[in-house]
């Protein structure tokens, strides 16, 4: 079981990890575009969208990563004053509705994907890229979430019931 | 079931596993699923993903990241302390001139970083200990780097404007520009606080020693140096909205090339810092765009249950006219700041307060500005003031939340006088923008 939680870890990690390396081509693209509009006239086609691309499928890629290192923001009024334990126990109860948004998230976005990847659709802009590789990050991104929040739930699950760490 | 009883429901789950502690994003998309599955069945839920899939692909969320990026890469550039350190020898002649001085500072560094935590913390750090070393008072050292570092929400370019921007439909650049103004009037009120009172109580900031400030001229020009590079960035970020050469968007690539050049200039820029600085853009973005696309789901389905009508005619119902309505709007916000995050808040309540402003006839770029004043107050306001947390997160356990609370609490009642002359005089925000070049 430790090694399958381990295993989860490293891999949101690491598709956490190239999901950022995404923003620095955005930057690149965005001088270049600057340069290309105002020193030599040519504006680009691809430019505008490919910003958005990068930016976009980083969102959903390092999702899982950002939740691995605790990162997605809680209200800890009552919270921050719970022992570590009694924390495990209510973490473990909310999963239950952390893994109903994830489900219904991750059917729904598949089946918006696949119903995009059937038809072959495009942005339909001067550029025309197709869009399903955004929509397929988007149910990796959502899948990925869902292992790793199940992952957390089995940690806080064997903390609550048995007061050590897994 | 009534709209009426959906809305209550809805609030109900929304507060209860609130406070159990599920992130926040969680907690919408969980309330949303919940009740688009017993409203309407679950292809409805298709619908939102494709609102999320809009969101993912929002041109003016790309500006999210990529100021992150460059205030992530400016933290490590050793900018802001050559700002500090020149702005502080020139403003050593006042008393707590180095309250001002960290003013000033987060002033400028504000129109470089959109993001209040990375502000309060390199103050934190770089200005907070030349202050208790030279016994100020903690009303003006702890609470000019909290009320300071709380002026990124409202010096351009804020993310709060970019995210206001976005659920608001109003134009990014004309909000950035609209924020100066009132931003500055900010400013000038908490150095003229820190001014009147270490005159009226001296003991309260004492003087820097003659030899720290008699240096000679010669010196304190060379020390201006340090207020070229931030400058020059600034200008070059806001110049390019305002003068219409580039979207907020690419600006803020700009910004990102800029402190990427000022990193190398002072000799910082090192590939692990652009990987750490990539890493921690991708986490905090992360954590926000999953806020968008919550937010996204439960407005959603709120929306299509008749939830933004029914908004509409409670709001309606306030007396005393369009001005009891704002005034209500107001202690709403101020009132969810004490509790909610600003991300939260922007997210849940304008979808449905904007099209209300614009229908009573008010300026959404003016009420932008507005509620990044709100913002600010919930920044510095107890019991859950992010600013408090972000400087305890610096000062370690020497200094208890408590006493932050009390050093902000001047500042805080001059934001609500700022915030009384934005609502008064729209004109503060609007005028800058009415002379952009579009």
């Amino acid at each position: 079981m430790k090694k399958l939680l381990s295993f989860i870890d490293a891999l949101s990690t690491l598709v956490g990890k190239a999901g950022s390396w995404l923003i620095l081509p955005v930057v690149v693209f965005i001088g270049y575009e600057i340069v290309m509009r105002y020193i030599f006239h040519l504006p680009t086609l691809w430019v505008s969208e490919s910003m958005v691309f990068g930016c976009g499928m980083s969102y959903v890629l390092g999702a899982a990563w950002a939740l691995k290192d605790n990162r997605h923001v809680k209200i800890d009024l009552i919270y921050g004053r719970l022992t570590a334990r009694q924390r495990a126990v209510i973490d473990s109860i909310t999963y239950l509705f952390f893994a109903l948004y994830m489900t219904v998230f991750l059917w729904a976005a598949s089946k918006y994907t696949w119903q995009s990847i059937l038809v072959g659709e495009t942005t339909s802009s001067a550029w025309d890229p197709p869009v399903y590789p955004i929509k397929i990050a988007l149910v990796v991104g959502v899948a990925l979430l869902l292992l790793q929040g199940t992952a957390k739930f089995i940690r806080d699950l064997h903390f609550a019931i048995k007061g050590t760490e897994l | 079931m009534s709209i009426e009883l959906i809305t209550i429901l809805l609030l109900a789950t929304f507060i209860l596993l609130l406070v159990t502690g599920l992130p926040l994003a969680w907690v919408m998309g969980a309330t949303a699923v919940i009740f688009s599955l017993t409203l309407f069945g679950p292809n409805v839920m298709v619908m939102m993903v494709g609102r999320v899939y809009q969101m993912m692909l929002n041109y003016a969320l790309v500006a999210v990241p990529l100021f992150i990026f460059m205030a992530a890469i400016l933290q490590q550039s050793g900018v802001a302390d050559q700002l500090f350190k020149a702005v502080y020898i020139w403003s050593g002649p006042f008393r707590g001139g180095l309250a001002i001085g960290t003013i000033i500072s987060c002033t400028i560094m504000a129109a470089m970083v959109g993001i209040v935590g990375a502000e309060i913390v390199t103050f934190g750090m770089i200005a907070l200990p030349g202050m208790l070393k030279r016994k100020y008072d903690g009303r003006i050292a702890l609470g000019s780097i909290c009320a300071g570092g709380g002026m990124a929400t409202l010096i351009p370019p804020s993310v709060v404007f970019i995210v206001y921007a976005m659920t608001a439909g109003a134009p990014v650049g004309d909000l950035f520009i609209a924020g100066i103004i009132p931003g500055l009037i900010l400013g000038t009120l908490f150095i003229g606080y820190i001014i009147v009172a270490t005159w009226l109580k001296p003991e309260m900031a004492p003087a820097a020693p003659k030899e720290e400030r008699n240096m000679p001229l010669k010196e304190k020009l060379v020390l201006l140096k340090g207020l070229i590079m931030p400058s020059l960035l600034a200008i070059s970020v806001l110049g390019s909205i305002y003068a219409g050469v580039a979207t907020p968007s690419e600006a803020a690539g700009i910004g990102c090339l800029g402190a990427i050049v000022t990193a190398a200039v002072n000799r910082k820029l090192t590939f692990s810092g652009i990987k750490s600085s990539l890493y921690e853009t991708v986490k905090i973005s992360c954590m926000l765009a999953w806020l968008f696309f919550g937010a996204q789901t439960i407005i959603g389905i709120y929306t299509l249950a008749g939830g933004d009508q029914f908004v509409r005619n409670t709001v309606m119902a306030i007396p005393f006219g369009k001005w009891g309505i704002i005034i209500g709007m107001q202690l709403i916000l101020i009132f969810l700041g004490m509790f909610l995050d600003w991300i939260g808040i922007v997210l849940l309540t304008m979808p449905l307060f904007v099209p209300i402003i614009e229908d009573l006839g008010f300026n959404t770029v003016w009420f932008g500005v507005v509620f990044c004043m709100n913002m600010h107050i919930s920044y510095l306001s107890p019991p859950f003031g992010p600013s408090i947390f972000y400087l305890k997160s610096v000062v370690g356990d020497e200094i208890p939340v408590g006493q932050i609370y009390r050093a902000n609490l001047p500042y805080l009642w001059l934001t609500f006088v700022a915030l009384a002359f934005t609502v008064a005089f729209p004109g503060l925000s609007l005028w800058l923008p009415s002379m952009m070049l579009k």
